[in-house]
Parts: structure tokens; sequence; C-alpha cells
């Protein structure tokens, strides 16, 4: 096979797959795939990437998940039964009152990074799924919502889990991100659990800004090469953690706002990351109408804008949280999607952008599959 | 006795049916029986029509037989002959929403 690209797109009206080699210049779209409904994520497995997951939710008819062995040409319906497990639980409303858990849609998945069967989903309200025949069955790792569930609320998008982090060398490690309840780690495959949020700050959103559960994480990436090093997009703060949770500092540094949703690494240099800040909680745009993307090459704190090719007035789209992802050519691609629809590459890093796609309906999330 | 079901446009591509299914039944049935042999002959509708889990109607839809509207009908009950003696499809309807 020659050497290629898919960008997965899931949108607000459907999937779409994005096709183009390693120049990245012209591009194939593929869709609307599942088109009319709200596709929250689609995602390919590592082990073999010809599977690829779709996720769809509509008020009308509920959850569905399509599975694709073939690359995304044809798909089927496989489980989309998510039953919780253990003692009934509560986690507070919007009000602070304590509701019962309910299932009401996968926010993300993430296939296993040895297994092709196996596959983790991350759904609303916030809880973990794991399945090990590539979908057809679900079983919860329960024991996550027993870390002071009480206690975790919904953002405004619903209370997600987001963020789903495995590793390849030990599968029993897997690290989530819960909006609103913060970052949580197992070393046991699930077993067990322990909250990673010390050295967070929410001054602003939580009373006891010292709590050990009920941040707003937006996002966490990592490297597979530096396993023990994170970053994290918070609601406000961009943040830092050297030994895999345990202690997070803040590394905003020189950014216009530190308020944003994704955040990613670069696949080749550990200590590369990006972020697309928005100017505030309120309004979820780029600040004064230019969208602009930034890079620190050292791990954070010295930031650079990153704006050649991106419009630069009267902007005022936001880009969510799953919407920005990389590709792994030697010269490192980068895309992100927004809420108006765009679809935008770097082929050099970041230095220089150019759309894609510029009439999608609103982008969800990107994943980027690469074929060497 | 042959019985007739409409489904919302979503479905019908999602199961490959063109507009609406007919099934033969016998003389007493709920609508429970229905969704139960729709399910097991287009096991893709599982969860679509139905929760998963408490198996009650999706909020977001509606039942209609002719104009006896069954969307609160219960769904183990025995369905009255009156109502579907006169061959009129069984609806199942999506709530209009959004904009």
């Amino acid at each position: 096979m020659d050497k290629q690209v898919k960008v997965l797109v899931s949108t607000r009206k459907g999937g779409f797959i994005l096709s183009s080699d390693e120049m990245r210049k012209k591009w194939q779209i593929k869709g609307p795939l599942f088109s009319g409904l709200e596709v929250t994520h689609m995602k390919g497995s590592a082990v073999n990437p010809d599977r690829i997951y779709a996720a769809q939710m509509s008020k009308w008819f509920g959850q569905l998940v399509y599975r694709s062995d073939d690359g995304g040409e044809n798909w089927v319906t496989v489980g989309n039964h998510f039953p919780f497990r253990g003692v009934p639980r509560l986690h507070k409303d919007f009000g602070g009152k304590q509701t019962p858990w309910k299932f009401r849609k996968i926010w993300v998945f993430e296939p296993s990074l040895v297994d092709a069967e196996t596959v983790y989903a991350g759904v609303e309200d916030a809880a973990l799924f794991k399945s090990t025949d590539g979908g057809i069955t679900w079983e919860e790792l329960e024991s996550l919502r027993s870390i002071r569930g009480d206690l975790w609320m919904p953002e405004s998008n619903g209370l997600g889990l987001h963020t789903i982090l495995t590793d390849s060398k030990n599968p029993d490690k897997i690290i989530v991100g819960i909006s609103a309840a913060g970052a949580f780690r197992t070393l046991d495959g699930g077993l067990s659990w322990k909250p990673i949020n010390y050295g967070l700050r929410a001054v602003n959103e939580m009373p006891d800004s010292q709590s050990e559960v009920g941040f707003c994480v937006h996002k966490i990436a990592r490297h597979l090469s530096n396993p023990e090093v994170l970053f994290m997009q918070k609601h406000w703060d961009v943040m830092r953690s050297d030994n895999g949770g345990d202690l997070w500092y803040k590394i905003s540094g020189n950014l216009p706002s530190d308020f944003g949703f994704p955040i990613a690494i670069h696949a080749h240099e550990a200590m590369t990351i990006y972020v697309i800040p928005m100017q505030s909680d309120l309004e979820h745009f780029p600040p004064d109408g230019k969208l602009r993307v930034y890079r620190s090459q050292s791990g954070g704190n010295q930031w650079e804008e990153l704006s050649s090719g991106l419009p630069q007035e009267n902007c005022y789209v936001n880009v969510l949280r799953g919407a920005l992802a990389v590709d792994n050519f030697p010269s490192c691609g980068i895309y992100f999607g927004t809420t108006g629809g765009q679809v935008y590459v770097s082929s050099d890093s970041g230095d220089n952008w150019q759309s894609i796609v510029e009439y999608l309906p609103g982008v969800l999330s990107i994943e980027v599959q690469t074929f060497l | 006795m042959m019985i007739r079901i409409h489904l919302p446009a979503y479905i019908q591509r999602l199961a490959g049916i063109e507009h609406e299914v007919q099934l033969d039944m016998s003389d007493k049935f709920s609508l429970q029986d229905l969704f139960d042999w729709l399910e097991n002959n287009y096991p893709m509708l599982k969860g679509t029509i139905r929760e998963n889990g408490t198996a009650e109607l999706r909020p977001y839809l509606r039942l209609f037989l002719g104009d006896e509207d069954l969307s609160d009908f219960p769904l183990k009950e025995v369905l009255p002959v009156k109502l579907i003696a006169d061959g009129k499809p069984l609806r199942i309807v999506a709530a209009i929403s959004g904009g």
C-alpha cells in the first residue's frame, strides 16, 4: 500500500473519512457516513487499522455502535447495551443534588494497543466500559465510579468520560479523564482506581479547590515514548505532570488564554505540545477573532503562535476537546476541526496550515490513521 | 392475522426496510410481542425503539394505530381486537424535534 493518511471526522450530522498521501495536499472526501444524526467519535484500531468503531447517538433512536472491518467501506452495528454494574450509585446534577447514574451516550472509543478485539468506551454519565469481542458486548469497569462518584458533576455538555489513555507496554495501566470529575488511574486493569488530581486548582469553579475530585478536565495527552509525562488542558489552565499524574503543575506560560479544549503531542517529539486557546469559558471563540494554534517545544510555558494559513480576522469558531490530532509521517501532520465545519491540516508540524474542507457540519472529533 | 408496522425513515434505512414490515400474528398479541418480533428479525434495531435494559418505549417515539395514540398503552397488554381488526398499520413516529 502507498503511504496514506486517513482522517476520521465525526460531526453533528454524520461521519467523514478524508484521505490523502504523504504530501497531504490533495484530499478525497468520503461521506457522510450514517448521515443525519450525530456521530460523536470514530477511531481505528492500531493493531488492525482496517477495524474502525463509530458511535452515533440521537434522542430518537438512542445509541448505535458501528464497526467496520475494511477500513470504513462497509459497516455493521454491534453492541449498544451499556449496563452499569455493581451497586446503584448517585452523582451530582447541575444543581448539586444527587441523581442516579444513567447511560446517555458514548463520548469516546479507545481500541486496545495490543489486542484487536479489545476496545474501551467512555460514556456519559461518566463510566468506562470494556469489550473483548470487538464491541459486541460491553462490561463496565465499575470500581471507577466508587472514587467519590457522589461528588462528580456534569459540565455543560454532560458528565462525560472523554479521555482514555492505554499503555502498550502495560495494558493494565489506564488513565481516564472526566468532566467534571478529574483524572483517574488504574494499574490493575480497572479493578482499582486512584484519583490523580493533586496540583489542579479550580479557584473560581469549586468551593473546595483542594478537593480530591470535581475538576473539569478537558483533555489529557501522553506520548507513548514518555508515558510518565502527561499534559492536560483543563477548563482553565494548561497543566503537566512528570510522574504519571501524581502531581500537576501549571505550564500556561505566555498563552493569550489558557482556556481551551484539546491538547495534543507531536508524533516524534515528546515535549512538543499543541493547544488551541479560546477567549474564555463564556466566549468559546479564539481571542481577537484570530484562529491560532500554540506550540510549545519545551514541554510547556514557552509557547509560539502558529497562524500561517489560518483565518486571522472575524473567526469565531470553537475547537472541541476531541478535534485535534496528529499523524505519524516523518514530517508530522497536525489536524483540527472546528464547530464551523472546517478541517485544517499542517504537514510541517504546525508551521503552515491549509483547509481540507470548509463546509462540513460542526466537527465533534478527529482521529488520524497513518499508513507508512 | 397480518399486521403492518410503519417505521420512521431512519429505522427503515438502518434495517434495510422499505416503508413498512408485515408479520403474521396470532389473534392475541401485545406491543411487546410486535417489538420482540422486530428485534428478532432485525437485530440492529435493539435499543433503537425500546430502551436497552428497561425495554420501555424510547421517549422521543410515539405509537399510533389509526387515530388511536398507543404511546402510553401498556406494552405487555393484549391489544384490543377492535383496534387491530381493520388492517391499519401500527405507526412508530419520531417526534418532531429540533429545528
